[in-house]
């Protein structure tokens, strides 16, 4: 009962202990930097959209899913990569160098942006199922590199290009 | 003392009473059935759950399909609903462009394999399909989506096969699989 108490209701929540499905997204233009560092073999992490997820329950399930575009100016190859990962309070890095260690909805991976494609376009798809009772936040992580090192080359990251949504299925 | 099965346990004590038959559920005054109540699952395979390191490359004429990941989905009831997603990266190193195509499948048991010639007739989720990876590609990062509702009573898993394709030449030379790039996730809709 006392669990009960603890957890405010979403809204519109109904007391008839049935599965609830809740969404939240990114609004339009919810693109947290407007450009990203293509570094050395030395990454940089910087996130792309964060979102709050309120009041889950240990046993909700939480499918989250992503899209964004990038831009490669140059005439060579860029390697551009990303997580979805799983935070217990609002974290958001910018040229961070250091891999976060929180959970990962989606894992580190990527490809490169060649020349001729010019723009690189990712879905990124997660999912998990929440292990306490409490907020959330998730977000997406990008980072870019390329054989060499030259301060001072970006990626663009469009922006309305994309965002960070999530379903809840909140278990009775 | 018997065992209760977890299924047992969700759908609490009408389940168990009826010996998890097709008693019908009660309905309470306000006209919602109480018992049983649809529930959402989880699963997912661990870090570095890629069950091979490597992948050989086969040919027009003989593929070598391998399992990349293997995830079990316990106790389905015939009607229930999987979705399911994965995600893995594979780097050519070699110089030339290859096909790496991809599979997502569902089994009635646990089902591996490993440079078979043989495509499974297990029921799809995604269907076979494919691109290449160039040099300059470098790294081939795929995300997969399937979903399938279940036809039968009883434990499920789910598998993501892989494949690569290159000349005749190229025949046995390797791909990379990177090691804790991806995952194999599902999410269940218990309906009954």
């Amino acid at each position: 009962m006392e669990q009960v108490l603890k957890r405010p209701a979403p809204p519109g929540a109904d007391n008839r202990g049935r599965l609830r499905i809740d969404h939240y997204s990114t609004p339009l233009g919810g693109e947290l930097i407007g450009d990203l560092p293509i570094t050395g073999q030395a990454y940089r992490y910087s996130t792309l959209f964060a979102l709050e997820l309120p009041a889950l329950r240990k046993g909700d399930v939480v499918q989250a899913h992503a899209q964004f575009q990038l831009n490669n100016p140059y005439n060579f190859s860029v390697m551009l990569a990303h997580t979805m990962l799983l935070h217990s309070g609002k974290t958001i890095v910018r040229d961070d160098p250091k891999q976060s260690r929180d959970e990962r909805l989606c894992e580190f991976a990527g490809e490169n942006v060649m020349p001729g494609m010019r723009n690189g376009f990712r879905s990124l798809m997660g999912s998990y199922g929440a292990t306490e009772d409490g907020d959330s936040w998730i977000s997406v992580v990008v980072y870019s590199a390329t054989w060499w090192s030259v301060p001072g080359l970006k990626m663009a990251v469009q922006k309305g290009y994309g965002g960070l949504h999530a379903v809840v299925y909140r278990n009775p | 003392m018997k065992h209760l099965s977890r299924r047992q346990a969700l759908i609490g004590t009408v389940g168990a009473a009826a010996g998890g038959l097709s008693l019908p559920a009660p309905v309470s005054a306000d006209g919602f059935s109480e018992l049983p109540r649809p529930r959402v699952d989880h699963y997912a395979t661990p870090a570095n759950s890629e069950l091979i390191a490597n992948l050989a490359l086969g040919t027009e004429r003989r593929y070598r399909f391998c399992t990349l990941y293997i995830l079990r989905i316990p106790d389905l009831r015939k009607g229930d609903v999987v979705q399911a997603h994965a995600q893995f990266e594979i780097t050519n190193d070699l110089g030339v462009s290859v096909s790496v195509a991809h599979s997502m499948l569902v089994h009635s048991k646990k089902t591996v394999v490993k440079d078979d010639p043989n495509q499974s007739k297990d029921r799809r989720l995604c269907e076979y399909a494919g691109e290449c990876i160039t040099p300059e590609m470098h790294h081939g990062f795929r995300t997969l989506m399937g979903s399938f509702q279940a036809a039968a009573d009883g434990d499920a898993w789910v598998s993501v096969i892989i494949y690569s394709v290159g000349s005749e030449r190229m025949a046995g030379r390797t791909l990379t699989v990177e090691k804790n790039y991806g995952g194999l996730r599902a999410i269940v809709f218990r309906n009954s």
